[in-house]
């Protein structure tokens, strides 16, 4: 048997796996909530309308977000279903801002940034594994 | 795995999709290598990119993004196997692994078996060390060098243990996989 053999036997066996449109839609949403909790929740600790944000994440991180005001709305949307966030009318526009529970969830959220340095903690990781 | 992406200016968004577009599959592949369960494996490499996702704001650029997504994959993959044997194994994972080798059973099943899969989970049996060294090795044909830096082991590590592997594989097989090959 060859390497070109046992390559292929591996790559017949590899079908068995596909990446496919279905596990990109659900990284999607995990990223969609990863980013309502480390962009959107910081934001809302002043009261702040879906089109306020929109602009403001525009301006303030234009090329390093790219969520369209419809995303905006749907995280928001989310967020108060939490009840992380609560909301008001004022003048025929929404208001959103935290919640108590948001306020826990968001310190919570700054310690677990906080706690460590990424790059001890992949030290650490790295580490442990050597020693396998 | 030499390119450096600079990721400024890029959308972390974008980027994610990039990287699910052009290694999806191989890290999908990875997964299943260390977690022989395809409904799992799909399940964590759906998680590691969202990992990602959460990891870019702190990425460095010292590795090359590609080595940087490896690695998330195998820990993460590796601290999934960890919390599992803790969970549901009482024996070391070696002991399991080395029993499973010498099973007369699973002889039985390669002659059964077409040779592809036999090959393939003679592979899947062997310890998680000796099998990510024959996958990176012998399949994605990194080097010794790219092994040891992507695992964090030394050189001589990495060639001890893919000589243990071959061993393992041609005492079961009665001969060498990789006939010719050394490194």
């Amino acid at each position: 048997m060859t390497e070109s053999r046992f390559k292929q036997a591996m790559k017949s066996q590899f079908q068995k796996v596909q990446f496919t449109e279905k596990h990109r839609e659900v990284v999607h949403k995990g990223i969609q909530e990863e980013f309502s909790d480390q962009v959107l929740l910081p934001m809302l600790q002043t009261m702040r309308s879906g089109y306020e944000l929109t602009q403001l994440l525009y301006t303030k991180n234009k090329g390093v977000v790219h969520f369209n005001e419809g995303m905006i709305y749907a995280m928001l949307h989310r967020l108060e279903q939490q009840q992380h966030i609560v909301s008001e009318w004022h003048e025929n526009e929404k208001r959103y801002v935290l919640s108590r529970k948001g306020i826990k969830l968001l310190t919570k959220l700054n310690k677990e940034t906080h706690e460590l340095p990424p790059s001890i903690e992949q030290l650490l990781k790295e580490a442990r594994y050597a020693n396998d | 795995m030499e390119e450096v992406i600079s990721i400024s200016g890029l959308s972390r968004n974008q980027l994610i999709e990039e990287l699910m577009t052009d290694y999806g599959q191989e890290v999908l592949q990875l997964v299943y290598t260390y977690i022989h369960d395809v409904a799992l494996a799909e399940d964590l490499t759906q998680e590691i990119f969202i990992k990602c996702y959460k990891a870019l704001s702190t990425y460095q650029g010292n590795a090359s993004l590609k080595t940087w997504l490896w690695r998330i994959a195998i820990n993460h993959s590796k601290d999934y196997l960890k919390s599992w044997y803790k969970k549901n194994v009482d024996v070391t994972e070696t002991n399991v692994l080395a029993q499973t080798l010498e099973t007369s059973d699973l002889l039985e099943q390669v002659v059964k078996n077409s040779e592809d899969e036999a090959l393939f989970d003679l592979v899947m049996a062997l310890p998680v060390k000796y099998r990510e060294l024959i996958y990176f090795y012998y399949f994605e044909e990194y080097s010794v060098q790219e092994i040891a830096c992507l695992l964090s082991l030394n050189k001589n590590t990495v060639k001890t243990r893919l000589h243990k592997a071959r061993s393992l594989l041609q005492k079961t097989l009665g001969g060498n996989p990789f006939d010719g090959i050394t490194f």
